[in-house]
């Protein structure tokens, strides 16, 4: 909300002055006064009606036209001396004639808008009363939208520095901002530079997510889904199959015994195309003029970056405005023999098959993982220490680890690792906190992420860091040393996802280089978990939900479904989707969506558009479902919790 | 180095001066008053990989009137930037240091050849054998 100061100063600027003159006999200029007078009692902030009554037309002509030509006036108002501007006022003859002015003299050169008769008055009375868009965020008419008030940072287009604007971090956030600044003008250059993880792994321009993140995730997630494809489905529909060799079964089709995966094709072709996106960040940012600079940067001071290039070489770079997105990177497992443990940073290039893995942690990086090894046929555990997937709603956490272990991944729960010793055969063995112990060809630790700020000298300008977690706390994406700002993973409370990123990015550069005053709306983003059981959600959790709005005042429903796809393969028998609404009992919005079942990605992406103008649970209800899809099945959800009625999806 | 291609691998910013873009102040007679068919490509890059065999054959067809050689842009980024590369495979076929053809994408032994052919022409370097 803006402050008081600021809404009185928007409502001073705002306040329309409106003059109305005309002849009192005049039917059409007591019209157009009234409708003027009604709107300023309506609206005494924004609208004030002048008056200028003659008693006859002779009179009115006088003053319009013969004698004092006002009409002249208002015609020349902002031409150069002499000349005739607006022809529309210098041939106005009839009553009313009116006009906009800057104040409530009657002198032409107040004048700053030529209105026309009652016709344009009366429609500019319509465009003046027009109901404004509503705020995303429910703000009422009349408050406006939220404005972004940053502080001001001494940015002047004069700056005697090398940049506009620095970015350190050619991720997501960085690459968008840095093209986005520049299409608007500024001077840009990216610092990118990738520290080697502890394992050696180093990787191109782009990123987290291009490099180690979502873009070899995914495409691995789907090597996992085709060798499920493969082995549950295809036989099942006929496909690489034939009669004689159903025939040997009872004349049923049966499940594909698929062994033979090859991780060196997979771990080749995946980073084949993950170079190429390397290459074409790179061509692109030359294309969009901005500078790259494959150096890693130290703040020295608020205005200068020391330069380190891969061969140790130094240098300075200044810069008026400096973005930090140098986003995050795993937390490494601190047991005796951690060090033995690859990441998420090194799975996705290793040199050797991954063999029978453990992977520690619960976050989704390790489900992910976990999910797609074993898909493609790899012995995996996990080991967690306590719950699933922290911070998602919890009964979809549960769904998804049940699923995971109806695939065959192996669960130690209530566990961490206490010691990790190397074999005579290279081999990792695993001891647990209960006791137990295991020998493992490659432990993945996906624990936690923390923000990549220890050598960027954030103390020489004075940026502070959260101590948890190693990020940068910001307001409006701006430090607390306002020329320095902040988007993307290593931004505190930024939830760690690619579009965000995008989006805080491109929108903190237009209002930086833009004059936007819009900020970044973190509300109801939609996101989806790649793992066997993939889940999308948008907006709040099951249990954020009732913790936040009580238990009275929030109604669940839910259901439970198969796929159609799913039906004809016996080994999916058990496998079930399921969908959930979080709705608001008092008001009918929809507080929250949960999705789990094939393409959870795609059957997300139009609620987030839905949930962004507020849908209710009757609009999704009253939606006519595509069929035979598993989408539709939000909008036939009708049973509730509370009503403890069977949740499952009846036939058609 | 002999890279892929056949033709030999640029490996630094001073071998393309020399080679491709014929250094003006080295002493006559120049390295070469040969064009220079210049490959660029990469290791991950699947159709750069398709091109090979027929820069390869191209080269043997022209033997004695075409210098061939490869630059990987993963190695050297700047050089292939500053030459306008911005997709691969790209090939420039250069001569006193002027680009005189442009073949962007994985092309046919025919179409490369023609390429070749239309700047010996303009050269004057087409000779009659054949």
């Amino acid at each position: 909300m803006a402050s008081p100061a600021a809404a009185a100063a928007s409502a001073a600027a705002t306040k329309s002055v409106v003059h109305v003159a005309g002849y009192t006999s005049c039917g059409f200029f007591r019209r157009a006064s009234s409708v003027v007078a009604s709107l300023g009692l309506l609206f005494p902030h924004r609208i004030q009606l002048v008056e200028h009554a003659f008693p006859s037309r002779e009179a009115y002509r006088e003053w319009l036209i013969h004698g004092t030509n006002f009409r002249e006036g208002v015609a020349k108002v902002g031409t150069k001396e002499g000349k005739v501007g607006n022809l529309r006022a210098a041939n106005h003859a009839s009553s009313p004639f009116c006009w906009l002015a800057s104040g409530t003299g009657d002198g032409a050169e107040d004048v700053t808008e030529f209105i026309g008769g009652c016709d344009d008055a009366l429609d500019w009375c319509r465009s003046f009363a027009s109901p404004k868009a509503v705020a995303p965020n429910g703000a009422e008419e009349g408050k406006g939208e939220e404005e972004a008030t940053m502080v001001p940072d001494g940015h002047a287009p004069d700056h005697p520095y090398d940049y506009d604007l620095l970015v350190l971090g050619g991720g997501s956030g960085g690459l968008a901002a840095s093209k986005e600044a520049s299409s608007l003008g500024a001077r840009v250059a990216v610092l990118d530079y990738v520290k080697p993880s502890p394992a050696g792994t180093k990787w191109g321009l782009g990123g987290t997510c291009v490099n180690v993140g979502c873009i070899p995730k995914k495409l691995m997630h789907h090597a996992a889904q085709l060798s499920e494809h493969a082995k549950l489905d295809a036989p099942h529909y006929g496909v690489g199959v034939s009669e004689k060799t159903a025939e040997e079964w009872m004349g049923m089709s049966r499940d594909a015994d698929i062994k033979e995966h090859s991780w060196d094709i997979l771990r080749q072709n995946v980073q084949n195309h993950v170079r190429g996106l390397n290459f074409k960040y790179r061509v692109d940012l030359r294309e969009k003029e901005v500078t790259y600079l494959n150096q890693l940067g130290t703040f020295l001071d608020a205005h200068t970056i020391e330069t380190t290039d891969k061969k140790g070489h130094k240098g300075t770079v200044t810069f008026s405005r400096c973005l930090v997105a140098v986003g995050g990177r795993p937390a490494p497992i601190s047991c005796p023999g951690g060090e033995l443990a690859i990441s998420s940073d090194d799975v996705f290039s290793l040199d050797r098959d991954p063999g029978k893995v453990l992977c520690v942690g619960a976050s989704y990086i390790s489900l992910e993982c976990a999910g797609f090894l074993n898909g493609i046929g790899r012995d995996v555990t996990v080991a967690v220490r306590s719950i699933l997937l922290r911070g998602f709603d919890r009964e979809c956490a549960d769904l998804i680890g049940a699923y995971m272990k109806s695939e065959g991944v192996k669960f130690r729960e209530g566990v961490v690792p206490t010691k990790m010793e190397k074999t005579a055969e290279g081999k990792i063995e695993v001891t647990l906190s209960d006791g137990s112990s295991d020998v493992y060809d490659t432990v993945l630790g996906a624990i936690g992420r923390t923000g990549d700020t220890a050598r960027l000298g954030l103390s020489n300008v004075g940026v502070a860091v959260n101590p948890k977690n190693a990020k940068i706390p910001a307001k409006f994406e701006q430090t607390s040393t306002p020329n320095v700002y902040v988007i993307g993973d290593v931004m505190d409370g930024c939830p760690e996802l690619t579009p965000v990123a995008i989006h805080a990015g491109k929108s903190l550069a237009r209002r930086l280089f833009g004059g936007s005053t819009r900020p970044m709306d973190y509300r109801n983003v939609c996101t989806t978990v790649f793992t066997p059981l993939e889940y999308g959600t948008v907006g709040y959790s099951e249990d954020d939900a009732l913790s936040e709005f009580g238990k009275e005042n929030v109604e669940v429903y839910h259901k439970y479904f198969v796929p159609l796809e799913w039906s004809v393969s016996p080994s999916r028998a058990e496998h079930r989707g399921f969908c959930k609404a979080v709705v608001d009992k008092h008001t009918n919005k929809v507080l929250g969506l949960h999705y789990l079942g094939p393409n959870a990605g795609e059957v997300m992406q139009g609620f987030g558009t839905a949930m962004k103008l507020g849908c209710a649970f009757d609009d999704v209800r009253d939606t006519v479902g595509i069929h035979p899809t598993t989408a539709e099945e939000f909008t036939t959800l009708s049973v509730t919790k509370a009503s403890g009625e069977d949740a499952a999806a009846g036939g058609c | 180095m002999v890279a892929k291609s056949g033709g030999k691998m640029i490996v630094s910013t001073d071998q393309f001066r020399d080679e491709v873009l014929g250094d003006p102040s080295s002493p006559p007679p120049s390295p070469s008053s040969l064009p220079v068919l210049v490959l660029f490509s990469a290791p991950w890059c699947g159709p750069c990989r398709l091109t090979n065999p027929v820069v390869k054959e191209v080269m043997k067809l022209y033997s004695s009137k075409l210098e061939v050689r490869e630059i990987s842009t993963d190695d050297l980024p700047d050089v292939a930037a500053r030459a306008g590369v911005t997709s691969i495979p790209t090939i420039l076929i250069y001569h006193d240091g002027k680009v005189r053809e442009t073949i962007v994408g994985c092309v046919a032994k025919n179409v490369l050849a023609r390429a070749v052919d239309k700047v010996l022409e303009d050269l004057g370097m087409l000779g009659d054998d054949e």
